[in-house]
């Protein structure tokens, strides 16, 4: 009759399982929905014109097969946020590099200091104002560990997965666009409308990508120099990130 | 008939109108007889055991059972794990489930967690305040606007500025902080996906049922697991269905002790039958068995009257008591089959069958001064089918039995003195052994803990393990802190003042409860009130320039924190936080017989349960519920009643033996096979490191019982000047014969509680059989003891 966690202990908890520590909830679940963002190639603003149309089966398995030869992306980005409680854009700078399986690292120069690294089982966040190191493991964090997974459903290429969570349609042909829009019922359909990706060159990397909140913001993620396939240098994966 | 028989035979009227009237009595009780299979009436009456159990029969919260699903295969997906949780949710039978307990939807979650904001006022306390009223001085207001930015230019950001607009100074961590804390420390590791509880490796997932059958109910228990099981073998290929509940235990148990006394029936039956083929041949001897088995059932209709609902164990216990009841009917049986003159042959038992039932009484007397009301059960009805039964055997049996006929080897074999001068070297051999004995019987320790008696299958166990170790986040096991109400308000506020009370002994977050996060009505008016107070007009004006001033640095527009200025001149309300709210309830809140219920958790160790019971004494709003602090609850009953039962028998034994013997020699020799019983029990419990608990200290009471007529028939038989199969012996060796083929048939048992128990009496009653046999003629020799000699 001793007490082992009960039954219903798991229904608070499931409920409260995406916040951590002084993070709240919310945090963490933009968190997951936008660290994909990371790894985006070259700057093309979305089309919007053309007529949308369901992206077939083949064509994510194409997309899938494409991004399944891509091993590394290095590259430095651009991002660009328009939001209503700034009076001004808000323009990010940094680099990024990321290498299968589950390496990925997420590094911002400007305006501030701050940089992010996914390892196996392990994230560091460090910014430059606590000049700390903060390590959080993913097994004890079921929100980190969607994020990992969702790193590698989007730029290792697992569309399939993804399509099983949006609705995916092709916004352009050439060069591809496809647009995922959350399905009705999931948690990120109240805060994201759309995500826009432009594939590159030979469809290998993602070229950019657009995302558009619920509430009307949308931040634009611009990659410059991608380098694809080259080895990273080790540098690249310190945290605190090594001053080049 | 003879003529010295006549004063026996003419009683036949009255003992038909006694007999008549007797069963009258009994058939009257049997309309009124309930049977309570409840472990309830085996705890002291208003003490933390009982409540326990009570608690747990009662309680919305012992209700809940899982139906753990897991990928048996690599080629399923989640895809088909919710699939076969969605096919199992449609068979679910309502009379037996409530309903599927399912978390919030996913798609609602950030609705509900926002409105959870909207309580901060209700939850946030003064020491809060004041800490906010820091976040508030220029500088602080500088910093928290660089750390927003600072939020806003990490890859989650794009989605705070909605959140951050709301909750500019960080209220929001301080509330789901909490929350988090309150689940996380104890919690499942769980995500939650589709309307599921899924673990985050996607291959196991739980649903979790609120069921209507109690782990306390027989019945309900094997009505529900019937079901799960069905649920179960109906699992999709490459799916398994494992059902985890407390009810699985009631019913294995039920059914390992249903087939082990089946078992021990049939092995019991074939025993008897041989030995009556062998020894008796007689088909009156049927009467000697069937007299106890009547007594007991005129005595249970009879205490039927007193005690309509009878505790199931007291029944079964009152029924191994047959035993005892055995031994009269022969010795009766063996002295007038065996004699010629019936009256002769039943004055010449008399005084040893008297003796023989007070001694046995003894113990069961004292139990009727129980606080256990199961033991007052116990006494009384053992003492009246003991009395039946020995009546039975003095007036009824005598009837029935002819004289004149012959039991194998009766009268054959040394004559007894002989006997006991051979066996002289044996009372320094059994003196050795005795002190040996008492030596290892020392070692043996008293266990309360009643899981060990659990007769659940390996594989129900493993299920279990391997389910906790999957899904729980730590290994500690919890107690229960239960504070009950007579409605939501006044169960919370006592839950506010006894969580106070609680915090001297327990650290900030080793008590976890609801107050922590969502304190009673009256306290979260009071937060409000307070709340408002702070916020006062000329702070909220005061504070809007100053997030202006300290925004502008980083480019936040002059409205760009309207919607937290906003929250705070409204009242909160529950509607956009109801699911949330819900799941809090369904953790901490439980409803039992119209009481409200309110739930606390902290780790079951010796120091915390000891403490908070401690503390709660003089507070009977408040039990814990533990395994431990059952334990302590038993022992500390079992302590405080020992000294009580122990006087009460010894002082009835005592005072009957020298009554009746008038020799403290022959009262020692009389009792000397159940003081070496007894040791040799405790000493073989030891040896197989088996403890004392609840049910060997009920072995510990029939060995006592048992072996006490060992000794009278060896006394009796020294009297009489026997041979070692006279009729006294014989009556000795028959007894302990029939009681062992019974108590070791048990030890085939695969129930542990039943296992103790043929361990505990089969090693009890076997010295007590051979030290009658052995060491008390020897004794008698050596003392010189009979005039006879």
């Amino acid at each position: 009759m001793g007490y082992q966690p009960m039954p219903h202990d798991v229904q608070m908890h499931g409920l409260v399982a995406h916040a951590t520590e002084s993070d709240s909830i919310m945090k963490q679940v933009a968190t997951l929905i936008c660290v994909f963002a990371v790894v985006t190639v070259c700057i093309a603003d979305s089309p919007t014109t053309q007529p949308a149309k369901p992206a077939s089966k083949e064509l994510l398995e194409k997309v899938q097969k494409d991004l399944a030869t891509v091993n590394s992306v290095e590259a430095d980005f651009v991002q660009e946020k328009e939001l209503s409680m700034l009076k001004h854009k808000l323009v990010i700078k940094g680099h990024f590099a990321m290498e299968k399986p589950d390496h990925v690292v997420w590094n911002v120069i400007s305006p501030v200091k701050y940089a992010i690294a996914v390892k196996g089982d392990e994230v560091r966040q460090w910014d430059e104002d606590t000049n700390k190191v903060q390590v959080i493991h993913l097994g004890g964090d079921p929100t980190f560990k969607a994020i990992s997974e969702q790193i590698n459903a989007w730029f290792l290429g697992d569309y399939q997965k993804i399509a099983e969570q949006y609705e995916v349609t092709v916004l352009q042909d050439t060069p591809l666009t496809l647009a995922f829009s959350p399905k009705d019922g999931a948690m990120v359909a109240k805060m994201l409308k759309q995500v826009a990706v432009t594939f590159g060159k030979e469809g290998k990397y993602i070229d950019t990508m657009v995302i558009r909140e619920a509430a009307g913001s949308v931040t634009t993620l611009h990659y410059l120099d991608a380098k694809i396939n080259e080895p990273v240098a080790k540098t690249t994966w310190e945290i605190p990130p090594h001053v080049r | 008939m003879s003529d010295e028989a006549a004063p026996h035979r003419p009683n036949k009227k009255l003992i038909l109108i006694c007999v008549s009237a007797v069963t009258i009595l009994a058939i009257a009780g049997f309309f009124r007889l309930r049977v309570d299979s409840s472990l309830e009436p085996l705890l002291p009456q208003n003490s933390q055991a009982r409540q326990t159990i009570i608690f747990l029969r009662d309680s919305s919260f012992a209700s809940k059972a899982i139906l753990w699903f897991r990928l048996t295969d690599d080629t399923g997906t989640l895809a088909t794990l919710i699939a076969a949780a969605e096919e199992t949710k449609k068979h679910l039978n309502p009379d037996l489930i409530k309903r599927a307990i399912t978390p919030p939807g996913e798609a609602n979650a950030m609705d509900e967690m926002l409105g959870l904001l909207d309580h901060a006022g209700e939850m946030l306390t003064q020491d809060d305040l004041s800490e906010i009223e820091k976040l508030t001085a220029p500088d602080a207001l500088n910093k928290r606007m660089r750390e927003n930015y600072l939020q806003l230019t990490k890859p989650q950001g794009t989605f705070l500025s909605d959140i951050m607009s709301r909750d500019p100074l960080g209220v929001n961590s301080r509330v789901l902080g909490r929350l988090y804390e309150l689940t996380s420390s104890m919690g499942y590791k769980v995500e939650v996906k589709n309307g599921y509880f899924v673990h985050p490796d996607g291959r196991q997932l739980m649903l979790i049922l609120d069921t209507s059958a109690s782990a306390t109910s027989m019945q309900s228990s094997h009505d529900l697991v019937d079901h799960l099981n069905a649920l179960a073998s109906s699992a999709p290929p490459g799916v398994s269905i494992i059902p985890i509940a407390g009810q699985v235990h009631t019913a294995q148990n039920d059914s390992i002790m249903q087939r082990d006394m089946k078992l021990a029936g049939v092995l019991d039956s074939i025993g008897f039958i041989l030995l009556f083929i062998l020894v008796c041949r007689d088909w009156r001897v049927a009467a000697v068995f069937t007299l106890p088995i009547v007594a007991i059932g005129v005595a249970l209709g009879i205490s039927a009257l007193i005690y309509p609902p009878l505790s199931a164990m007291v029944i079964g216990l009152s029924a191994s008591m047959a035993g005892s009841a055995v031994d009269y009917g022969i010795f009766v049986y063996t002295a007038v089959w065996m004699g010629h003159n019936p009256h002769t042959d039943m004055k010449r038992i008399r005084r040893h069958l008297l003796l023989s039932l007070l001694t046995t009484m003894g113990v069961f007397v004292a139990f009727i001064f129980s606080y256990v009301p199961a033991y007052r059960q116990l006494g009384y009805m053992t003492c009246l089918s003991l009395t039946l039964a020995m009546l039975g055997s003095l007036y009824v049996l005598p009837l029935l039995v002819r004289p004149g006929g012959k039991v194998v080897a009766v009268g054959s074999g040394m004559p007894l003195h002989r006997w006991g001068k051979w066996m002289r070297p044996m009372v320094l051999v059994g003196l050795v052994l005795f002190i040996a004995t008492i030596f290892v019987a020392r070692k043996v320790n008293f266990d309360a803990d009643l899981s060990k008696l659990d007769g659940i299958s390996p594989e129900v166990r493993q299920n279990e393990a391997d389910f906790y170790k999957n899904f729980s986040r730590n290994e500690s096991q919890f107690a229960l802190l239960v504070v009950s109400g007579n409605s939501l308000p006044e169960a919370e506020a006592e839950n506010d003042r006894i969580v106070k009370l609680l915090s001297s002994h327990f650290k900030n977050k080793d008590l976890i409860s609801l107050t922590n996060f969502w304190p009673s009505a009256a306290v979260r008016k009071e937060n409000l009130d307070r709340w408002h107070t702070f916020w006062s007009p000329e702070r909220v004006k005061k504070l809007q320039a100053d997030i202006n001033v300290a925004g502008e640095s980083y480019g936040f527009s002059a409205d760009a924190f309207a919607p937290f200025f906003t929250s705070l001149a409204a009242e909160p309300s529950t509607g956009q936080s109801r699911q949330i709210i819900a799941s809090i309830e369904e953790q901490f809140i439980a409803r039992a017989s119209g009481k409200v219920q309110l739930l606390s958790y902290f780790e079951d160790t010796e120091a915390n349960v000891t403490a908070v019971r401690q503390m709660l004494k003089e507070t009977p709003s408040a039990q814990v519920v533990s395994q431990r602090a059952m334990g302590q609850a038993f022992a500390e009953s079992a302590k405080a009643e020992t000294k009580l039962l122990v006087g009460i028998s010894l002082a009835f034994i005592i005072i009957s033996l020298l009554a009746l013997t008038r020799s403290v020699i022959k009262s020692f020799l009389i009792m000397l096979p159940a003081i070496s019983g007894v040791a040799v029990m405790l000493a073989t419990l030891a040896t197989l490191h088996l403890p004392m608990n609840v049910v060997s200290v009920i072995a510990a009471v029939m060995v006592m019982a048992l072996c006490s007529d060992y000794g009278i028939f060896a006394v009796f038989s020294w009297d009489e000047s026997e041979s070692i199969f006279g009729q006294g012996m014989m009556s000795m060796h028959l007894s302990s014969i029939t009681t062992l083929i019974g108590t070791s048939s048990l030890l085939l048992a695969h129930h542990p509680a039943l296992f103790m128990v043929g361990v505990s009496l089969t090693s009890g009653l076997l010295m007590g059989y051979l030290t009658a046999f052995f060491i008390v003629p020897g004794i008698c020799y050596t003392v010189n003891l009979s005039k006879k000699n």
